[in-house]
This record gives C-alpha cells, sequence and structure tokens, in this order.
C-alpha cells in the first residue's frame, strides 16, 4: 500500500466506533422500565415548575385575604386550593418545587466537588495523609449537624445561600469516604501500574484514570444523594430554619400544611404527594443506574 | 469408527452423553455454546478434555451436572447408569450431585467457604446426602484426609480457607468431593492456578483415586501435559464442538484434525531431551 | 553507547522485607519477598525469572521500575545508582523501560479506546508531536504488533485477550525502550496465542533492538526463548545459569523438581 492508500485506509478505521461502556450502561438503563417511568415523571416535573407558574394566573406571593383556605376547585382557578393567606397552592408547589430541586442538585454539586477531590487524594496518596485527612472526616461526622446549622443561621441571619453551605458541609463526608474506599481498590488494577511505569504524573493519573473509573459509582451515589439533600432542606424549613417567606420550597409547604391537616387536608397532601413521587423518582433511577453501571448478568 | 467406540463402551459403562447441546439467552441473542456433542465414560478411566476459552468445554460438564447458570438450557441426554441427568427434576439431580457424582472447580481460592471452618465444610456433605450424624462425618472426614495426603490433624480441621495454602485448598475439595463415596469427579482445570510442583502433587492424587480406587475423571485442561500424564482417552473441542477424539496415545502422536495439530505445534519443545 | 555485551541493568543485594499484619495477639513477622537478590542484564539477551508463588520474581520487576519502594541494595542503570537519580532523571529511566503484565484486560483503562491508551505514553514524553505525528506513529505500531487499524477507537473489552495484550505490548514499545519487562505475558493465554504472542515478542526484539526480562512460571516458555536463567526461591536467587546449563545439567534440587514437576506432554503408550 503507497502512502496515499495508507493515509486513506487510516482515515476509515478512525470513523469506525467503538461501544463503550456507558452505551452498554445506557441500554441496560432503557430497558428497565421503573427507572424511564420515574426518568420521565421527573423531567416533567421539572419542567412544570420551571415552566408552569408563567402560565397560571396566580403569584406565588398573591395574597388574597377573600379567598383563604379554600379547599380545591376548578371554577375558582385555584386547582389545588389556597392556604391561609389566600395564596394558591399549586403556584406555591410549582415555586417550592424549584428551590427543592435547586437545592437538591447545587448543594449535591458542591459536595460531590469538594468530596471527589478530598477522596482521590486521601485514597491515592494513602499513608499518613490518607490517615490524617480521615480523621477530620470522622471528627466532622460526630459533629451533630443540626446544631452547627443553627448556629450558622443565628449568625448570619436566614440566608438561603447558608442553606446551601449547611448542606453542602454535611454530605461531602459521605462522598469523601466513599470516593476514598473505590480509589483504593482502584489503585490496585494493573492499568494503573501501568500509567506509573510510563512515567505519567500522579495528577493526571487521578483525572484521566482514576475519576472516569469512578464516575459509575458517584453517579448512583449523586441520584441517592439528591433526595436526601432535598430531605435534610425540608427538615430544616420544617424546623423554621430553611428558607424566609415568601419563599418557599416543599419542606416548608409541608410544614405549613401538617399545622392545618385537620381542617386543611389540601395542603398537606399536594405538597406532600409531590415530594414522595419525586423523591421516589431519585430512588428508581439510582436502582436503575446502578443495575446498569454494575450489572450482575441475570 | 461408531462400531469401534461402542466396543471400547462395555459393561462398565458409567456415563453416556448423546446430542447435548447447550444454550445461553444473552443481550445479543441466542448463543449456542455447546453443539451436538456425544461423549462415554467407562468405570475407572479417565477421560481428558482438551480446549481453549469458547470450546465449550466446561459448560458441557456444567449442563450434565444441573450447574449452568439461569440463562442457560440444554437439550439431550446423559445417561449415568440407567438415569437421565438432564431430564431429571432438581431434586433428583441434587441426589446425585454431590454424592455420586463431584465437581471440583477450578480456583481453589474462591470455592471454599470462607467463614466456615474445614471439618464443618468436610462433614456437610456428608450430613446432607448420606444422613450421617456429626461424629460419623468428621470420622469419615478424617479418613478423606488420609486420601489426599492432608495431615489428620485437628488443627487442620479447625482452620478456615484462608490460612490454607492454594494447593492445600485444592486438596480439601478434592476431599469433600470424595466424602460420599463417588464414582465419577469431574475436575474443571483443578490445577490451572497453582504452581508446577503443587500441580504434581495434585495430579499424582487423581492418579490414585483412579487407579487406586476405581473412580472415574473427568480432567478439563487447556494443558496438554496435564492431560498427557492422567487421561486414557481424550476429547478435543473448539467451538462448541469435539474436532478429535479417541486414546490419548493415538490423539497427542498422531493427530488427525488440523486443529488438534494446530494446538500441539503451539507447544514449547518439552524439557527433557 | 551501549555495546554489544555491555551491562546495561546492575541489580545488587536488593531487598524487600515487610511485616505481616499483626493481629491483636500476634506478634508481627516479616515477610522477605526479595531477600539480597544479585544479578547483571547484559544488553541484547533475553534474560529469564522462573520461581513459583511467593517468590519474588514480580517484585523485583516491580522494584526496577520503583513502582514499589525497596528495602535495601542498589539498582544501578549503566552504572548509574538510581537512587541518586533527579525527577528528570528518573522520567528518563522511565521511558527506556517499560512493562508488559499479566492479565491483559486489567492493564488496559476500560475506559479508554484502544487509540487512546497506545497514544498515553507519546503525550508523556513526545507531547510536542503533532496529533498527526503521533496517529502515524500509533498506526504503525499497531501494524507491527499486528492489530487491525479497525480496532482504534474500540474499548478493551470488545477485543479479545490476545488483542489485549498486544495493545499493551504497542504501548509499551511506541517511545523505543531499551529494556522490556514481561511479567508473565502469556499465563492468562490459550494455548494457540501463547505461541503467537511469543513470537512476536521474539520479532520485536530484533526489530526494536530490545533487552528482555522474562518472567514466568512456566519452564517449557523460559527454555523456548530465554539465554539465561535465574531461579527463585522465597526471594533467593537459586540458580542464575545460561538456559541449556541450567536444563541440560540443573545443579539445585530445587531447580531439579521443578523440571521434574513440569507433565510432559508426549502420552506414554499404553
Amino acid at each position: 500500500m503507497n502512502k496515499q492508500e495508507n493515509i486513506k485506509a487510516i482515515e476509515i478505521s478512525k470513523t469506525l466506533k467503538g461501544r463503550s461502556l456507558w452505551v452498554d450502561a445506557r441500554r441496560r438503563l432503557f430497558l428497565n422500565k421503573a427507572a424511564v417511568i420515574s426518568l420521565f415523571t421527573l423531567i416533567i416535573i421539572s419542567i412544570v415548575s420551571v415552566f408552569g407558574p408563567f402560565f397560571l394566573q396566580y403569584n406565588f406571593s398573591d395574597t388574597d385575604w377573600g379567598s383563604i383556605y379554600q379547599p380545591p376547585s376548578f371554577e375558582t382557578g385555584h386547582y389545588l386550593g389556597t392556604d391561609g393567606n389566600g395564596r394558591d397552592l399549586l403556584v406555591r408547589i410549582l415555586h417550592g418545587g424549584r428551590l427543592s430541586l435547586s437545592i437538591g442538585l447545587i448543594a449535591t454539586f458542591v459536595s460531590v466537588f469538594i468530596g471527589v477531590l478530598y477522596g482521590t487524594i486521601a485514597g491515592f496518596f494513602g499513608g499518613k495523609l490518607d490517615i490524617f485527612m480521615m480523621r477530620i472526616v470522622e471528627i466532622l461526622y460526630a459533629m451533630p449537624y443540626l446544631i452547627f446549622v443553627i448556629i450558622l443561621m443565628v449568625v448570619f441571619g436566614r440566608n438561603i445561600y447558608f442553606l446551601f453551605i449547611a448542606i453542602g458541609a454535611v454530605e461531602w463526608l459521605t462522598m469523601a469516604r466513599i470516593v476514598r474506599g473505590q480509589t483504593i481498590s482502584l489503585k490496585e488494577k494493573e492499568f494503573i501500574e501501568t500509567s506509573k511505569a510510563l512515567g505519567q504524573s500522579n495528577t493526571l493519573i487521578i483525572v484521566k484514570h482514576i475519576i472516569p473509573n469512578l464516575a459509575g459509582p458517584i453517579i448512583v451515589y449523586i441520584t441517592l444523594m439528591v433526595p436526601s439533600v432535598i430531605i435534610l432542606e425540608s427538615f430544616l424549613s420544617f424546623l423554621g430554619l430553611g428558607v424566609q417567606e415568601p419563599l418557599t420550597s416543599w419542606g416548608v409547604l409541608i410544614s405549613e400544611g401538617s399545622r392545618e391537616m385537620e381542617t386543611a387536608w389540601w395542603l398537606l397532601i399536594f405538597p406532600g404527594s409531590f415530594m414522595v413521587i419525586t423523591l421516589a423518582s431519585l430512588n428508581f433511577i439510582g436502582d436503575g443506574l446502578r443495575d446498569a453501571i454494575d450489572p450482575k448478568e441475570y | 469408527m461408531q462400531s469401534i467406540q461402542k466396543n471400547i463402551k462395555n459393561s462398565n459403562l458409567l456415563l453416556e452423553v448423546n446430542n447435548l447441546n447447550v444454550f445461553f439467552d444473552t443481550a445479543d441473542g441466542k448463543i449456542q455454546a455447546v453443539k451436538d456433542v456425544n461423549l462415554f465414560i467407562n468405570k475407572g478411566e479417565c477421560l481428558g478434555i482438551v480446549g481453549e476459552s469458547g470450546s465449550g468445554k466446561t459448560q458441557t460438564f456444567f449442563s450434565i451436572t444441573g450447574l449452568l447458570s439461569s440463562n442457560g438450557y440444554c437439550n439431550g441426554s446423559a445417561i449415568f447408569k440407567d438415569f437421565d441427568l438432564i431430564s431429571a427434576s432438581e431434586d433428583k439431580k441434587r441426589e446425585y450431585l454431590g454424592k455420586s457424582i463431584g465437581f471440583i472447580f477450578q480456583d481453589p481460592m474462591t470455592s471454599l467457604t470462607p467463614h466456615m471452618k474445614i471439618g464443618e465444610q468436610l462433614s456437610e456433605i456428608a450430613t446432607f446426602h448420606d444422613n450421617l450424624s456429626k461424629s460419623e462425618a468428621l470420622k469419615r472426614a478424617l479418613n478423606v484426609l488420609d486420601i489426599v495426603k492432608l495431615p489428620k490433624s485437628r488443627n487442620l480441621i479447625n482452620s478456615y480457607p484462608h490460612e490454607l495454602s492454594g494447593g492445600m485448598k485444592q486438596r480439601i475439595m478434592i476431599a469433600i468431593s470424595l466424602m460420599c463415596s463417588p464414582e465419577l469427579i469431574i475436575a474443571d482445570e483443578p490445577t490451572t492456578a497453582l504452581d508446577v510442583t503443587t500441580q504434581s502433587e495434585i495430579l499424582n492424587i487423581f492418579n490414585d483415586l483412579q487407579k487406586g480406587m476405581g473412580i472415574s475423571i473427568v480432567l478439563i485442561s487447556h494443558n496438554i501435559g496435564v492431560i498427557a500424564e492422567t487421561s486414557d482417552r481424550v476429547m478435543v473441542m473448539k467451538g462448541g464442538k469435539v474436532v478429535e477424539k479417541g486414546s490419548t496415545f493415538d490423539v497427542l502422536t498422531s493427530p488427525k484434525d488440523e486443529y488438534t495439530k494446530h494446538l500441539l505445534s503451539c507447544i514449547p519443545p518439552w524439557l527433557e531431551g | 553507547m551501549k555495546g554489544k555485551s555491555e551491562e546495561i541493568l546492575s541489580v545488587d543485594n536488593l531487598k524487600l522485607y515487610y511485616p505481616e499484619s499483626a493481629g491483636l495477639f500476634k506478634s508481627s513477622n516479616t515477610i522477605k519477598a526479595v531477600d539480597d537478590v544479585s544479578f547483571k542484564l547484559i544488553n541484547g539477551e533475553t534474560l529469564g525469572i522462573v520461581g513459583e508463588s511467593g517468590s519474588g520474581k514480580s517484585s523485583i520487576c516491580r522494584l526496577i521500575l520503583s513502582l514499589v519502594v525497596k528495602t535495601s541494595g542498589k539498582i544501578s542503570w549503566f552504572g548509574n545508582d538510581l537512587d541518586g537519580y533527579t525527577k528528570k532523571e528518573m522520567k528518563d529511566f522511565r521511558k527506556k523501560v517499560q512493562i508488559i503484565f499479566q492479565d491483559p484486560y486489567g492493564s488496559l483503562d476500560p475506559r479508554m479506546t484502544i487509540g487512546s491508551i497506545i497514544k498515553e505514553p507519546l503525550d508523556i514524553f513526545n507531547g510536542q508531536l503533532s496529533k498527526q505525528e503521533k496517529e502515524e506513529k500509533i498506526f504503525q505500531l499497531m501494524n507491527d504488533v499486528g492489530l487491525s487499524n479497525d480496532l482504534f477507537n474500540r474499548y478493551p473489552h470488545e477485543l479479545s485477550g490476545g488483542q489485549c495484550q498486544r495493545v499493551g505490548i504497542a504501548r509499551a514499545l511506541i517511545n523505543e525502550p531499551s529494556v522490556l519487562i514481561c511479567d508473565e505475558p502469556v499465563s492468562a493465554l490459550d494455548l494457540s496465542i501463547q505461541a503467537q504472542i511469543l513470537d512476536l515478542l521474539n520479532d520485536l526484539k530484533s526489530k526494536y533492538n530490545l533487552t528482555l526480562i522474562f518472567v514466568s512460571h512456566d519452564l517449557s516458555v523460559i527454555k523456548a526463548i530465554c539465554d539465561k536463567v535465574l531461579v527463585l526461591k522465597h526471594g533467593i536467587i537459586i540458580e542464575n545459569r545460561n538456559t541449556d546449563d541450567l536444563f541440560n545439567n540443573p545443579k539445585d534440587d530445587y531447580t531439579k523438581k521443578l523440571i521434574s514437576s513440569v507433565p510432559s506432554p508426549i502420552p506414554l503408550a499404553k
């Protein structure tokens, strides 16, 4: 083969794509009915939460003293009823959704970022550094986070950004532990040894080889962390430490609703249902991802 | 050829497999791992199965003993002393497996239950199959340890798998399979994970079992040397089919099939002479 | 520049000891994985290291490459003690001494394509080359090791064991090292593939002017391709001789036992 033909043959070869492990995982995920339905549900709830309020006639903070504690009705336009201040429940639920979902995402993202960095460094370098870093994690774990959050809130006021920090400060610990464990087992694999033998720098080994191979367990853990973050935020809001009026979250709505449970059942049932459905969906997706990424056939 | 085969089969026939096919349902469709395999084993003889990965040698014997994974299924017949193993129910199969037929797996490191003492693992099979009491089972266990040339010590009975070397674990596996006096032992690559000196000792044990106790042995291996030193007859498998079979001497010194010839040409020249 | 029979690597009194994990009531034992090992590697030869499990043969490979920290002893490259090497000199050493491992799938990152796996050493040592030049080199290596061009974008799990081992070899040779350490490279492969890979290593040895260190537990393979053999037992060198001498005239009882344990593929007439 002369040089021209050779180059052409190579060009053709480069167009042939292999079937990566992600493609395999995606195929397996879509075979899982529960996961697919949950994925759709989650996407619909997200879209409705973000765009829904624009299509509704009521604003989430509009009070209407003439229509307080109204049960759900089609005619008045208050499809899910109103609360003690005459505010439309549906719109508030959707706004609450925006907040709960974004806290779930952002706080999780922050804790993943910190946790992965911390965990891979501790796990990869091992030795005294690892012991020292993990002692810190263990000490932080032992601290009662609720008191920590209360102190933060009292000192800095009820700012929504501190809510993110408080939650992130708690969740990254678990991620760091998991990542460290995975890194330690990956470190022993021969392809990591080969990279070292090739003279690859430690930073690049972590970035190119360890983190992409951690992605599987990390993704699964993320889908299970998001519900946990949402519940944490709801709990804080339930205790009155979360977002401030007129902003609302599902936690706040459930808190208010539980107080009016006996007379205005819709104030608890509807926000509660949204929350339960979202969390269940996230859990199903997480299960599906775990099966898809690490299948034990049949 | 058929009539000569029939002459070799005699009243000492222990296992006869006819038209065995094994299939698997996978994400990529139906795969046939074993294609129309016929074989037989007489009492007291050692049949060697040679093949590379994917040849179907392990799946053939997994299907006969009911060890196929849940996505596998098979058809054909495997008559063991007048009893068809393939069409039998799960309960019936379990009666045979472990009692009349012993199975030794490749990796001794993972074949033993890590949290059970050796003595317990040995007795378990006797108390299950033969309804022996614990003390009777233990007595039999000590006898069996003798056969596999392990010390009959309290220490050994009370130790855990992780405290033993690979060679010792494999001897325990053989001992376990001997507990209910089997007539046939199927050994799937029993020495592949072992050092060469340990391998030599294990092969000697197999020799003793066959020549001294009259137990039939099926020895699956990709190592031609192992087959040559232990088997009376040999079967070469490729791609799920049997490509050549006959006496070990005939097949290894004057192979007829191209694949067999190719395999034999891949062995590095032997050490002595 | 290296002469034909020049000593390129020298190992003196190498030791690797580590404490066995102590239990609550057990006192800690010392495991001597490599116990005072000394040998020389001559340019252009194939040195075999044979031993059973626990003999220390794999540890020696890792010690030479500084993948594991030695307890004591000296490793010299062209007469220079590796201990005194700066980071840059060490990197240069790594370029010259490469390794292939036993598990063909384990030594490749499952998330990377074959092309990127073979490219990695180029990025490390020859980063200044253009994308075009790198690709040319990759395809040339793939050709040399007998891999079809089509495998460039494939992933390790789509290849057979033999093909994966070839990828490992391509990756090891792309920066033209002087020494290739082969740690049980064919033990996990089928018989017919073993023969292919051994032939390939022989061809590549002449083509790339390599000196090989070949570690194996399989005596017949060692006899077939090695010029000299080290026999190891429990971290100690039992014998260090020319291959023919060793097999025709084994001196140590352990060597004799090893040789006689190998089953003969020539059956006795019944």
